[in-house]
């Protein structure tokens, strides 16, 4: 881990001249915790942190219209950017859809081992008073002042990370480590099964609790990155009136269902919506069901392959496997 | 008695409206159970407004275009039928009966087959109703719940 931070810091000091920001991540307010960082001078690159806890998609950062002009970015700045492979399936997702410019993107790729869900070590100690961490490639040593717990790092990983399919960078300019090789095939889409496996009546009461729960903080559309429809978000739109303000059951699920069907075929399953979630609402598990439908009925998995069109975009007059 | 289902149809204009529009001047009988809701082309269909007709209380949505490759604007239909589908297949995730939504082909000619597939959807979300199995509006409590709709509509005649 630390050797390849080191090349980090290398790589990013070599990037820096032709960029006027590199974003990647940095320390956080605790030692489980990471936060991104926006590094625009080389006294900043010591800031960069490499580590299991690094699970931000950076690429939400990335599309202009997420964000009103020069919030981040104006408009010709050239960004560099460290992505994890998630990450990279939403700016591949991005470039097929015309949103970013890839030449004014630089990538520093890397390899990644899974990364860590601290609210999986809940429970076991208090998350919220680590003062010290050590961590190596198998195990996980967690302090606070009363007490100490070790776990298991294959244990705690992110859901996602488990099926992960793509541990390498997609794209990439430079990419930083070896590659590295999946050594099982991993069904992707296990957590959408498991729900399936119930009733109809059953998940119809699973989602309804679910969603009676959420309190619309928005923070699943505003984390996700291909949800950049800045001014024209259908949710906050009164002409037409597709939602109401108000929070219920009814139309929490209605908001719902309007987020999964814009990311129809789009979603990269990055699980950032579930992950900002403060209700946890497994929210992330709407698009995945469109994800797995799409795969099965067009082989489809949104960004992996650039200059591919998308199924919705498409059609065939005889289809394969529509009726 | 159970009460008429309530079922939106979204009809393509050149092709499924003027057959379900033949299918009245011919006077083939049918349940009065469909709303139609006319639309330039089924590729104007957003999946959003059959799923919003579902959740505000519709018993069934029976859309229909003009057969693959007869779209009057060439190629519409064959995006809807691309989206429709993937929409039958996610409604049961979310707890809504798939068997409540379908999408057919009639061309402006075939009225006889509008009336037969009228019918048969109407039956078919009849019995559905009979269990309410996957009923879409029992979740929202808010707004709108099961008992409400049956006593509501045993007291006004349908």
């Amino acid at each position: 881990m630390s050797e390849l931070l080191n090349e980090l810091k290398e790589k990013v000091a070599g990037v820096l001249p032709k960029v006027t920001c590199f974003i990647g991540y940095g320390a956080g307010f605790d030692p489980l915790r990471v936060a991104p960082v926006f590094i625009r001078k080389t006294e900043d690159i010591d800031r960069l942190q490499w580590n299991r806890f690094c699970v931000h998609n950076l690429a939400t950062y990335l599309p202009p219209h997420k964000y009103p002009p020069g919030f981040l970015f104006e408009a010709d700045e050239k960004i560099g950017i460290l992505l994890k492979g998630c990450d990279s399936r939403s700016v591949v997702q991005l470039l097929q859809e015309g949103i970013i410019d890839r030449r004014k993107l630089v990538i520093i790729g890397l390899p990644c081992w899974g990364m860590i869900d601290v609210t999986k070590l809940q429970g076991r100690i208090d998350i919220n008073k680590v003062n010290r961490v050590e961590l190596d490639e198998q195990t996980i040593m967690v302090f606070t002042n009363q007490a100490e717990v070790s776990a298991d790092v294959s244990e705690l990983l992110y859901d996602k990370c488990k099926a992960c399919q793509h541990p390498n960078t997609l794209i990439y300019d430079e990419f930083m480590g070896e590659k590295r090789e999946l050594t099982k095939d991993i069904e992707p889409f296990t957590q959408v099964s498991q729900l399936e496996q119930m009733g109809l009546s059953a998940r119809a009461e699973f989602w309804d609790k679910q969603f009676a729960r959420c309190i619309r903080c928005k923070a699943c559309r505003n984390v996700c990155p291909l949800c950049y429809c800045q001014n024209q978000c259908l949710l906050d739109t009164r002409v037409p009136h597709w939602t109401k303000e108000r929070v219920d059951a009814q139309s929490n699920r209605w908001f719902h269902l309007i987020r999964a069907f814009h990311l129809a075929g789009r979603c990269t399953d990055c699980g950032e919506c579930a992950r900002v979630c403060p209700m946890n609402i497994p929210i992330n598990l709407l698009p995945m069901k469109m994800n797995q439908e799409l795969f099965e009925l067009f082989n489809w998995r949104a960004g992996t392959r650039e200059g591919e069109k998308p199924p919705l975009m498409s059609f065939q007059l005889e289809e394969e496997k529509i009726s | 008695m159970q009460p008429e289902p309530r079922i939106i149809g979204f009809l393509c204009h050149w092709c499924s409206y003027a057959g379900a529009d033949m299918a009245g001047t011919s006077r083939m009988k049918q349940p009065a159970s469909v709303r139609i809701v006319r639309l330039p082309c089924t590729g104007r269909i957003n999946p959003l407004l059959p799923l919003k007709a579902l959740m505000d209380g519709a018993d069934g949505v029976l859309i229909s275009g003009c057969h693959p490759g007869d779209c009057h604007y060439r190629e519409g239909n064959l995006y809807a039928r691309r989206k429709l589908e993937l929409l039958h297949r996610f409604l049961p995730f979310v707890g809504i009966e798939p068997k409540r939504l379908r999408y057919v082909w009639v061309s402006a000619s075939e009225g006889a087959r509008w009336q037969t597939i009228v019918e048969e959807f109407t039956q078919q979300v009849r019995e559905l109703n009979q269990t309410l199995e996957g009923y879409p509006s029992e979740g929202g409590k808010a707004s709108f719940s099961n008992e409400d709709n049956v006593s509501s509509s045993e007291d006004k005649s349908f």
